[in-house]
């Protein structure tokens, strides 16, 4: 039987294959991913994720799951959000990630409301119908089957409530276009070489956001796995989408 | 993203850097840890959401629940209350809900002391902080005797001379009757209301 191959990147390989990369790109730059992103978005990635968690809608006593949370940045201000009568649940699939976010948490004395889970997108380690909003900031674009995790989250997220997704996306604003990848493709893997010492993960990032599904694509495909009411909300541009669905 | 994403960040961010100054006063936000306190300047169709925590303040626009208090009031009002050894005049500010938590907030931002003087001993040294601190208290002073003068002044004027301004203690006696008026006027429906319908 032939291997089922998926993208890493521009490159074609196997969906085994895919994991092991993308696992060590993360373990490649975990300890400088928040200065990396401050750098690489002039620090307007907090105002996206902002926006993102305004849309999620969580209130104190909310159960809320944060998927992909890498270095915790959604998870610290859900946890406030929560309460102590809440949960905010910091998941990573890359152990490395995680242990940056739970650092970083327990200095910033964020505790109690907050939990740690290494988890696979794919595969929620979570009954159905547990929480009240489920966020994956710039991480669905790593997951190898988008569909099954879409399909995971609305499993896990209870009736009623919110799933929402922040993500790079395609540029809607005309002349951006030209720009955008001369800024992705020559600043950002140089960046990546000269602050993370790790120049082809950076090349990875652009080439990741080029294949991720355009923002009518993904709605599509959040609509397939079950949630409705779903939209999106351009950022900057389009450089960044934040989508929102409902499961009812 | 919406303007009110950018307003909110930048007054949060703006507000945690003011409370850092005063380590007292960060040491008072984490008494109020796990509590939602929303505040609503009138007319402006907005309600910011403060939520205290260890590290500082969380500030949105956007909380589907219900908070723990809500502080409404006329924007200038909220301002004074808030700022550093603020008070404000009966009937501004209409509390709702933890009146306690919400006189404890107001308290908290009323009682930010900055050390200045020591927070500049940082960047220039002690001899020169203590020097620059001297002279821009003098200055201060000066300028609030200066001030007090030309207000009390200007008071008597309108007050006591052409009249055309009642006096502080006459005008607080009338708000206090007002207020009262209102009290007795409530209490008043509550009774009328308990009677049986005819």
């Amino acid at each position: 039987m032939a291997k089922e191959t998926t993208h890493f990147g521009y490159q074609q390989v196997s969906a085994a294959d895919k994991v092991h990369k993308v696992a060590a790109v993360f373990d490649s730059v975990a300890n400088r991913y928040d200065l990396m992103n401050d750098l690489m978005s002039f620090g307007v990635h907090r105002l996206w994720k902002r926006f993102a968690i305004d849309l999620t809608g969580v209130k104190q006593g909310d159960r809320v799951l944060d998927l992909a949370g890498g270095t915790g940045d959604l998870t610290s201000r859900l946890a406030r959000l929560v309460g102590p009568q809440g949960l905010a649940l910091l998941t990573d699939i890359n152990a490395a990630m995680l242990n940056e976010g739970r650092k970083r948490l327990v200095d910033e004395g964020i505790v109690g409301s907050v939990g740690y889970v290494q988890a696979d997108a794919e595969q929620l380690p979570f009954a159905d119908n547990t929480f009240d909003g489920i966020t994956i900031a710039f991480g669905l674009r790593n997951v190898t089957y988008k569909d099954r995790a879409l399909r995971a989250m609305h499993r896990a997220l209870k009736p009623g409530g919110r799933v929402v997704i922040l993500e790079f996306s395609h540029p809607v604003v005309s002349g951006l276009q030209p720009v955008y990848d001369l800024y992705s493709f020559t600043v950002l893997p140089l960046l990546g070489k000269l602050v993370a010492r790790d120049a082809a993960s950076y090349r990875y990032l652009a080439e990741s956001i080029r294949m991720h599904p355009d923002q009518d694509t993904l709605k599509g495909m959040l609509e397939q796995a079950g949630f409705e009411r779903c939209e999106y909300f351009n950022m900057t541009g389009g450089i960044v989408a934040a989508h929102r669905g409902y499961k009812f | 993203m919406t303007l009110s994403t950018l307003l909110t960040a930048g007054l949060e961010t703006a507000l945690n850097r003011y409370l850092r100054l005063d380590p007292d006063a960060l040491t008072c936000i984490k008494t109020l840890s796990g509590k939602v306190i929303a505040v609503e300047p009138r007319g402006l169709r907005l309600i910011l959401y403060f939520l205290p925590g260890p590290d500082g303040i969380q500030l949105t626009d956007v909380y589907t629940g219900p908070p723990d208090v809500l502080i409404r009031g006329a924007p200038l009002a909220l301002f004074r209350q808030a700022r550093p050894g603020g008070r404000t005049v009966s009937g501004d500010i209409e509390i709702e809900g933890d009146a306690q938590l919400g006189k404890a907030f107001q308290e908290l931002l009323a009682g930010i002391d900055i050390d200045w003087e020591e927070h500049l001993s940082r960047l220039v040294g002690d001899a020169a902080a203590h020097q620059i601190g001297k002279t821009v208290g003098g200055l201060r002073s000066w300028g609030r005797t200066a001030i007090d003068t030309l207000l009390q002044n200007a008071g008597e004027y309108l007050q006591h001379e052409v009249r055309d301004l009642p006096p502080r203690g006459a005008m607080e006696a009338f708000l206090d009757a007002v207020d009262t008026l209102r009290a007795d006027t409530d209490r008043l429906e509550a009774r009328i209301r308990r009677f049986p319908p005819p």
